[in-house]
């Protein structure tokens, strides 16, 4: 994320700004970029700014033909996915290198996809200080006795259904973003009635996802003679175009979205809706089809205080904890948003010389693109947001909130890398602060 | 939406990802046992002869191995086994046994013919 995102909310006039800028965060993105290891080429680019990058993974054959001439074309960038996988070997602790396998889904045996258990896990426990406690359910925050500092957490055990109680000066709350909040939700008291530290209101409102689902693909009759080359983990990306500058700017909309996407020669699966069988059928299989490109649209939702997520104290889960509903909707914005994605999708992939191109959108409800973020944003005013812009509960300052819920804003690109960067900053501010004994 | 429409779908959704079900098959290292006294968990032997001999049609053993060869009969009885709900079970013996006595009324005689019994 750069300045368009963390200056968006300010320049719109919506929600609340962002307490912090680029420069802030920027040196948090390089720590993370170095640490975890992430490939990517730099472009330049004002809307998708630089980073510390491996070297990137390559473009195919058409990949490039259809970079080439959107950029003559439409003057749009199409780049090279940017994606945690480690592509240079050294240095990384054990950790190896991408095999091009593309079966990130499974965990990589390599430890070349960062991940906990490759990466930070290790390092954890080197440090001789990590204790896990598994099975744990957090059902609240225990409070001392004015209420401005936590004590500790108390946790359900998933098994024995046992209550314990742990005891720091210090807590981070790292629970994904619905989890965070369900547990701030859940830790009530006379001081905090609706939520601990929810003096503002805010608490598990401003729900945000990302909407997707919608983009087009198409085919082309070039490099019959050429395929891809192993199975690249990641694909190309079209930075953010609208409402980057005044000359962007869209009627009906405001923010934007970015497209993933890639270009492969189709597979067996070509003939499914064939429905053939036989010897003429087998062989065929064992043949490349067609080259075909799709692209699918990331697109930016708005912050709105309506769209929220709350405990339901009624319906209880197997551990007899409340549970929590969510109600969020798409608006206007979203929605005009989308028409233009689809038209778009089609313009480039028209624009890059394909062939049989045809538009595509499906329903993608809100939760859909599991980047929900928001529901304790972090803000300048402790009237309007639940943390500060060091993560921390502006009325209990010594827990810091780390995951998806500090979002402002949402921005289009995909989230992990910023909570990483502002999870890293928080921790460095919680040390220094430790030592300054102001925790 | 008519049948061909829907495998479009299917082999679009396949072509960009795998389904919820299906990745959770592989996750779970689903394969197929090469066991000579393996046993069918979830169809009976008659329902697993008569899939192993669909599977053997669509894809026929020529100059390279065919869909017995490579146990697929066995790898389903394991997919629907693990991965299918009760009704989905259910429905999938039904629409199995639907074909079995199809053929039978074309052929006039059992599915495997009289040669295999």
């Amino acid at each position: 994320m750069g300045d368009l995102d963390f200056e968006a909310n300010l320049k719109d006039g919506i929600a609340v700004d962002w307490p912090v800028r680029y420069k802030d965060i920027q040196p948090w993105y390089d720590y993370v970029e170095k640490y975890i290891g992430v490939s990517g080429q730099n472009e330049g680019l004002f809307q998708l700014p630089d980073g510390v990058f491996q070297p990137p993974f390559e473009y195919n054959c058409l990949e490039k033909s259809v970079k080439k001439r959107v950029k003559e074309v439409l003057g749009r960038d199409i780049i090279m996915g940017r994606t945690a996988h480690i592509t240079v070997e050294g240095g990384w602790k054990g950790r190896g290198t991408c095999q091009t396998r593309n079966r990130c889904m499974r965990g990589c045996p390599y430890g070349a996809y960062f991940s906990s258990n490759a990466s930070t896990l290790p390092a954890a426990e080197a440090t001789g200080n990590m204790t896990i406690r598994p099975f744990s359910i957090v059902t609240d925050i225990i409070l001392n006795d004015d209420a401005t500092r936590a004590k500790g957490v108390r946790i359900r055990d998933a098994e024995t259904l046992e209550t314990h109680e742990y005891f720091a000066k210090v807590i981070f709350i790292c629970a994904s973003t619905f989890g965070s909040t369900q547990i701030l939700l859940n830790s009530t008291s006379e001081r905090f009635p609706d939520g601990l530290g929810n003096d503002s209101g805010e608490l598990g409102c401003n729900v945000m996802d990302h909407h997707f689902l919608v983009g087009a693909y198409g085919t082309s009759d070039d490099f019959k003679d050429q395929t891809t080359k192993g199975r690249r983990p990641t694909g190309i990306y079209i930075p953010r175009f609208r409402n980057i500058d005044e000359k962007s700017k869209m009627p009906n909309f405001i923010r934007g979205y970015g497209f993933q996407g890639g270009a492969g020669r189709q597979g067996w699966w070509r003939y499914i809706p064939e429905a053939q069988f036989g010897t003429e059928f087998k062989a065929a299989l064992s043949q490349s089809g067609n080259w075909t490109f799709g692209i699918t649209a990331f697109g930016e939702s708005l912050p709105y205080h309506e769209n929220r997520i709350y405990i339901n104290r009624e319906l209880k889960d197997k551990y007899d904890l409340p549970t929590l509903t969510m109600d969020v909707e798409w608006k206007t914005n979203e929605w005009e948003m989308r028409k233009d994605m689809k038209e778009t999708a089609v313009e480039i992939l028209e624009a890059g010389g394909l062939r049989n191109v045809n538009a595509y959108e499906d329903s993608s409800n809100p939760g859909l693109a599991i980047h929900e973020m928001g529901t304790a944003r972090m803000g300048h005013d402790p009237k309007t947001s639940v943390l500060n812009k060091w993560n921390q509960i502006h009325s209990v300052p010594n827990i810091f909130v780390t995951d998806g819920s500090f979002m402002t804003s949402a921005s289009c690109v995909n989230p992990s890398l910023t909570y990483m960067a502002f999870t890293a900053r928080a921790a460095n501010h919680a040390v220094e602060e430790l030592k300054k004994g102001n925790l | 939406m008519d049948r061909r429409e829907t495998l479009k779908t299917i082999s679009l959704l396949l072509g960009y990802s795998l389904t919820a079900g299906t990745a959770t098959a592989f996750l779970n290292g689903c394969k197929a046992s090469t066991s000579d006294d393996w046993k069918p968990t979830t169809l009976t032997e008659e329902e697993v002869n008569t899939l192993a001999e669909i599977c053997e049609a669509i894809l026929p053993k020529t100059d390279t191995p065919g869909a017995k060869d490579a146990l697929c009969h066995r790898y389903i009885d394991e997919m629907i086994t693990h991965f299918y709900t009760e009704d989905k079970r259910t429905y999938f013996k039904k629409e199995l046994k639907k074909i079995r006595s199809k053929v039978q009324r074309k052929i006039r005689s059992s599915f495997f013919g009289p040669q295999s019994k």
